[in-house]
């Protein structure tokens, strides 16, 4: 039965990031590539605490902190592009992330990964058995959940999806368009950091190969399948991609077979979405309206910037 | 109220604004007309802070806000329309409403304290379902904005940029592709927004239009200001004749 639960954590940690990724880029319309680097910077921050004595409690919260910051700092130089020059930059910064956790061996043993990453435990309550390291990971995804909803639909929330449509109209009613953006990143980094906690805690062994670009273009598909600009979107998106190459383990082929398979899978769906649905299962009610659409808003925004 | 001083400004070898000097009196209604390349829109990029002038300076209410950044100039009450519409067109017809009447939407306040935030964001409901009344677009409170007609959308970015409480409203082109009727409605309006107390400055080609609604009129071509004067001198005035017909 662990194997259900197994299947639900993962649900749990891709709905985390699912849900913060597109709330950069489906409410505030950056298109954030680091989001996996993110997510890895959570995950060593965590790691590399618990490893010295740090409480779990204390660790999680500082993979949230860590990831903040660097959202933020990315969002700096980010947010004054647009189009696909942002998304150059924010993948250029994802690269550098990942080449600091393969070359700095001193803090992350590089390539080797860190091993023997304490299971996540609470006021001596250890999380042992995978589920109940499920109620820990829902937990914090129902919280995930809320604070986001709350934000997209806050004023500021409005703010932002604003400026997504169209900054220099924002910038004429006195929005400070560059510190919502910056805002909108440093959120989404943040709770990108939780879920690497999570992910490091729950698997307890961490290497770079975790948040490279292949993790990044799962997340995307998530938020692309779920719907863009829609919260429960975005956990609905986690939840198919996370359940639908999981019947590939019973046909007892070669796990690179799989590997490859689940890859193309990933690709195949992503393909027919942007060609059928482009707007996603749950894609922002609105957008849906908008009868003689030919192509996603998505899509052009992507192009046009 | 607004006073401009040389202000220059050039695109590589383009001089688009040269020289330009101008005063606006608070309450008037003024017309920046020219022919199209003249740099009108570009002298309206710069009192809004869009674009940064080579030389020359901005006071607006005996402050200085050349170099500002936009959403400040737009804070201190400078209001603008834009000669391309721009409304936010995902975002409902109140929403748009509500994005323009200055109220609390930082993350903490706007995400923590509901009950605070839910006042005011009746409060703000009401005063925009209020000018919304005004412009007659009431019936499409919940419409998207992209799905209004080209007319529709010039009436909610008037009364989104009336919703910004500003007192100077800088107009490009706001009756630009309109019937008859809507144009006899704009021109309704702007006098209402002078009664209530507004100082208005607008591009317009209509020089009916701007004729009957205007108090003062600026005549622009190839970048510097050639007249300044009432509807009336503006006719007659031999530079300004010249600039429209070629002389």
């Amino acid at each position: 039965m662990s194997y259900f639960a197994n299947i639900l954590v993962f649900i749990c940690i891709y709905g985390i990031l699912a849900i913060s990724l597109n709330l950069t880029i489906g409410f505030a319309g950056i298109f954030n590539l680091t989001h996996a680097a993110f997510f890895g910077i959570g995950a060593y921050t965590s790691a590399l605490l618990t490893l010295t004595g740090v409480p779990f409690w204390l660790s999680f919260i500082c993979a949230f902190l860590i990831a903040a910051i660097f959202g933020f700092l990315i969002s700096l130089p980010a947010t004054r592009l647009k189009g696909i020059y942002l998304a150059i930059v924010t993948f250029g910064f994802a690269e550098i992330i990942i080449a600091v956790m393969k070359n700095w061996q001193g803090l992350t043993r590089g390539p080797l990964g860190l091993p023997g990453i304490p299971k996540a435990s609470l006021f001596g309550f250890k999380f042992a058995s995978t589920w109940e390291f499920f109620v820990l990971a829902a937990v914090v995804l129902i919280i995930t959940y809320v604070i986001i909803s709350k934000i997209v639909n806050s004023p500021f929330g409005r703010t932002m999806r604003a400026i997504r449509d169209d900054e220099i109209a924002a910038k004429a009613l006195g929005k400070n368009v560059m510190k919502y953006k910056s805002y909108a990143m440093l959120i989404g980094a943040g709770f990108a950091g939780i879920a690497g906690s999570l992910f490091a805690h729950y698997i307890t062994f961490i290497d770079p190969s975790s948040f490279t670009l292949t993790e990044l273009i799962l997340m995307l598909s998530m938020i692309v399948v779920g719907g863009i600009a829609s919260v429960p979107g975005a956990l609905l998106g986690a939840a198919i991609l996370v359940i639908l190459p999981e019947p590939l383990r019973f046909l007892y082929l070669p796990s690179s077979i799989v590997a490859a398979i689940r890859q193309m899978l990933f690709s195949g769906i992503l393909i027919a979405m942007l060609l059928f649905k482009p707007n996603g299962i749950l894609g922002e009610r609105r957008l849906l309206l908008k009868k003689n659409a030919k192509s996603s808003w998505f899509i052009k925004k992507l192009w046009r910037g | 109220m607004l006073k401009v001083v040389g202000l220059s400004k050039s695109f590589g070898g383009v001089k688009a604004v040269q020289n330009c000097k101008f005063e606006i009196e608070r309450g008037s209604i003024v017309g920046l007309i020219g022919p199209n390349g003249a740099g009108k829109t570009t002298v309206f990029n710069l009192i809004t802070g869009f674009l940064k002038p080579d030389r020359g300076n901005i006071i607006y209410r005996r402050k200085n806000i050349t170099n500002m950044p936009p959403h400040k100039i737009a804070q201190l009450g400078i209001g603008r329309t834009f000669q391309i519409i721009r409304l936010f067109p995902q975002l409902t017809v109140l929403e748009n409403m509500l994005l323009a009447i200055p109220s609390n939407d930082s993350l903490f306040t706007s995400a923590l304290q509901f009950r605070v935030v839910a006042k005011e964001q009746k409060e703000n409901i009401e005063k925009a379902m209020e000018l919304l009344k005004f412009v007659g677009l009431d019936i499409k409170v919940n419409a998207l904005a992209q799905n209004l007609s080209y007319g529709q959308q010039k009436l909610l970015e008037i009364a989104r940029v009336l919703a910004l409480d500003a007192d100077l409203l800088l107009l490009d082109e706001p009756a630009s592709g309109v019937n008859l009727t809507l144009l006899k409605k704009i021109a309704g309006l702007i006098k209402n927004m002078r009664k209530s107390g507004k100082t208005i400055l607008l591009i317009e080609h209509n020089m009916d239009f701007v004729m009957k609604i205007c108090d003062k009129v600026i005549a622009m071509d190839h970048g510097k200001e050639i007249a300044y004067g009432t509807p009336k001198q503006i006719q007659k005035n031999k530079l300004v004749l010249d600039a429209y017909l070629g002389g």
